[in-house]
């Protein structure tokens, strides 16, 4: 039925000339890229035009691209697709099912590792997205911070609760004597705001459970040990004062406030810029005390590629998104975004290689990329967070409820949630 | 007859702008409590009262309303006290009195999200202007935005602020209405300046009143920059408005039926409220 539709629609070429649009993210970087590769892309093919313009930044991608969908409106192809929202576009119809098309399931298993694949697809078989780029959750850390209160800063071992709790203690410092800390350990966004937890609760759980998310069979799945374990963790280092209870609208990273940041790839760019001079080191997400030695899984921060349904080129559209995905183009991306492609040989590149090395901060992400999870395919899925980030809210940073009957309430809430979506 | 046609000419972008833009979006609204949509489905399932029951039993829009009731019990005596205290400062002869009434009227005029990010910062509990002065002073910093007690008193303060210039000027437009032989009058009969301001300034400015305390009802039910850029609703919801509660079901969760559902029993609650208000405020009006 689906391929019978998109054989209706595509077909006739306005005077032999194709013309696709395509809508990168809005960042300047991203832009910049997107540019290089447009521009080169319709040079070598003259009967397929791609007309780039990137997705407006007021609002959210997700907001617009919804919007778009139900104003059929919608680009040819677009490359700043959240899978947490994928079931929402799914569900309105707006997206080709990638798999129908030609080979393209091919030369997307040359590209990446068959389990992150698998990982994207949706609930009825179909793969609506190409895996285009993970960024990876890790910790920052300022090695002049980690030097002066005697941390090793190549080495800093912090891999278990308990030994970054004890460093955090150091690390957070009154300099001036008022009795108040001057430089945070950590300064975790207090927020209520549900994707925050993107970069507290969820990497700890996800690197607690080896790869575990938040749902299975339909059902919360995380009001469990290992649950209760991220959510003390996080309890302890604002009960201990080791991560201030405050909101802050600046970097503070940047500035020296704080040592440690748990953030993406994306950040180094503007540490750079704001902060030329800091030696920054990276580390992966501490795990349980019992767990030493063990794999670490984090978030991925994933962004997608999708075609959708109202192109009447899909086969171009395909090309087009080959091309963009090619290794040539990856390796360009990383190195003008510092993003990182889902590509199993980037780092066997031997310009790669050599680029990394000069960063090796970047480096770390490349290697931890493969070992990331995404958020569950659920068009709930922001009402799930919600959930839980209110519940993390008042066990973890007020510290007023039980970190169990946080658990099982969010939990209990959760189920209600998915029970009513229809 | 030409001159009538004219006429029905001349009005109709209005009529075309009303109907577009206002009646059509208010019907649809009312339309889309009794369904279901996610916003692109293109299937719009009916509903019946489902959304109108899942009110009555949401503690969270209840909460909200509450909280929303919080704010404007704060707001509109300090906004209202502060308003009249300098309106009838700036009424007088000083000194750079055009300077005051305009700095006065700054922030009515700037973006509410820049005036919500700057007092995020000076409201912060480590970090902040107002905590450092406390500390100073020798007191224990307060986490203005980070605790449940503090953080709808603290949106009030920062939303009274930013809208104070609007009402100061509908005050000082009230003030300089009364005939100046009432004052003239009663000084001759020897009343003191607090009982002129009292028995004369206060019930002659009854229309000024009445007309502030609706706007600021209507615009307190209407809170939602501040809590969405200072606080995102928390902590623990504490914050969280009814308008933000209506962003959070539209745009968050994709529930347009039920956003539509709040935003109408929002709508009747305002319309009740200024009812009331407009009864009893009236009463005393000398015009």
């Amino acid at each position: 039925m689906l391929l019978l539709q998109v054989g209706c629609t595509s077909g006739g070429k306005d005077n032999g000339k194709v013309e696709l649009t395509y809508w990168p993210a809005a960042n300047p970087v991203e832009v910049a890229f997107a540019k290089e590769v447009v521009k080169e892309w319709n040079a070598k093919h003259p009967n397929i035009q791609v007309k780039m313009q990137p997705l407006p930044a007021s609002r959210s991608a997700e907001e617009v691209l919804l919007t778009s969908i139900a104003g059929g409106t919608t680009p040819d192809v677009c490359s700043n697709i959240n899978p947490g929202a994928i079931g929402q576009f799914v569900e309105a119809g707006g997206l080709l099912p990638i798999d129908s098309i030609d080979g393209a399931m091919e030369e997307i298993l040359k590209r990446t590792p068959k389990e992150t694949v698998e990982a994207f697809k949706s609930k009825d078989g179909h793969l609506y997205q190409v895996p285009w780029k993970g960024n990876p959750i890790m910790i920052l850390y300022n090695k002049q911070h980690f030097r002066e209160v005697g941390l090793n800063p190549d080495q800093p071992g912090l891999d278990t609760y308990s030994k970054f709790l004890a460093a955090a203690r150091k690390l957070t410092r009154d300099t001036n004597g008022d009795g108040k800390p001057d430089i945070w350990a950590i300064a975790p966004n207090v927020e209520q705001t549900w994707w925050q937890r993107f970069f507290d609760f969820y990497p700890w759980y996800v690197a607690a459970t080896e790869g575990k998310t938040l749902l299975k069979g339909g059902k919360a799945d995380f009001n469990n040990p290992k649950g209760l374990q991220v959510m003390q963790f996080f309890r302890t280092l604002f009960r201990q004062k080791i991560a201030p209870q405050s909101t802050f609208k600046e970097n503070l990273f940047a500035q020296g406030k704080v040592s440690m940041v748990i953030t993406g790839p994306w950040a180094l760019a503007d540490i750079k810029k704001q902060a030329p001079k800091m030696e920054v080191g990276v580390m992966s997400i501490p795990v349980p005390d019992n767990m030493t030695g063990k794999l670490r899984i984090t978030y991925g921060d994933p962004k997608n590629i999708a075609i959708f349904r109202s192109t009447r080129y899909p086969k171009e559209a395909w090309e087009f998104t080959k091309f963009l995905i090619s290794k040539q183009n990856d390796v360009k991306f990383l190195k003008m975004t510092q993003q990182i492609p889902f590509r199993k040989d980037l780092a066997e590149d031997s310009s790669v290689q050599q680029y990394l090395d000069q960063n090796p901060v970047l480096g770390a992400f490349v290697r931890q990329a493969p070992y990331t999870r995404a958020i569950d395919d659920s068009d709930k899925i922001t009402d799930v967070f919600d959930a839980l980030s209110l519940e993390y809210q008042q066990a973890a940073v007020m510290g007023k409820k039980d970190p169990r009957k946080a658990l099982s309430d969010a939990e209990k809430k959760v189920n209600q949630i998915l029970q009513r979506s229809r | 007859m030409k001159g009538k046609r004219a006429g029905y000419w001349l009005v109709l972008p209005y009529v075309v702008f009303l109907l577009v833009f206002m009646a059509y979006p208010v019907l649809f609204s009312v339309w889309l409590t009794f369904h279901d949509w996610n916003l692109v489905s293109p299937e719009i399932p009916f509903v019946g009262l489902e959304n109108y029951e899942r009110l009555l039993n949401d503690d969270l829009f209840f909460k909200s309303l509450w909280n929303t009731l919080r704010f404007i019990l704060i707001n509109i005596p300090l906004q209202i006290g502060l308003a009249l205290i300098l309106a009838v400062a700036l009424n007088q002869p000083l000194k750079g009195r055009g300077f005051f009434r305009g700095a006065y009227f700054l922030p009515v005029v700037t973006s509410g999200v820049v005036i919500s990010f700057l007092w995020a910062w000076m409201l912060s509990t480590d970090d902040g202007l107002i905590n450092g002065l406390l500390q100073k002073a020798g007191l224990h910093p307060v986490p203005w935005l980070t605790s449940e007690a503090w953080a709808m008193p603290s949106l009030a303060w920062v939303a009274a602020w930013k809208n104070l210039g609007y009402y100061v000027v509908i005050f000082l437009a009230g003030l300089q209405s009364i005939p100046k032989q009432l004052y003239e009058a009663a000084r001759i009969d020897g009343a003191t300046s607090l009982q002129c301001f009292f028995r004369i300034t206060i019930p002659m400015l009854n229309p000024a009143m009445l007309l502030v305390v609706i706007l600021s009802t209507i615009n307190g039910f209407q809170l939602f920059t501040e809590p969405y850029i200072m606080t995102g609703g928390g902590p623990a919801n504490s914050s969280l408005s009814v308008v933000m509660y209506i962003y959070k079901n539209a745009f968050q969760s994709l529930d347009m039926g039920y956003a539509a559902t709040i935003g109408l029993v929002l709508a009747l609650i305002i319309l009740g409220v200024s009812m009331i208000q407009k009864r009893l405020l009236e009463k005393d009006v000398t015009y």
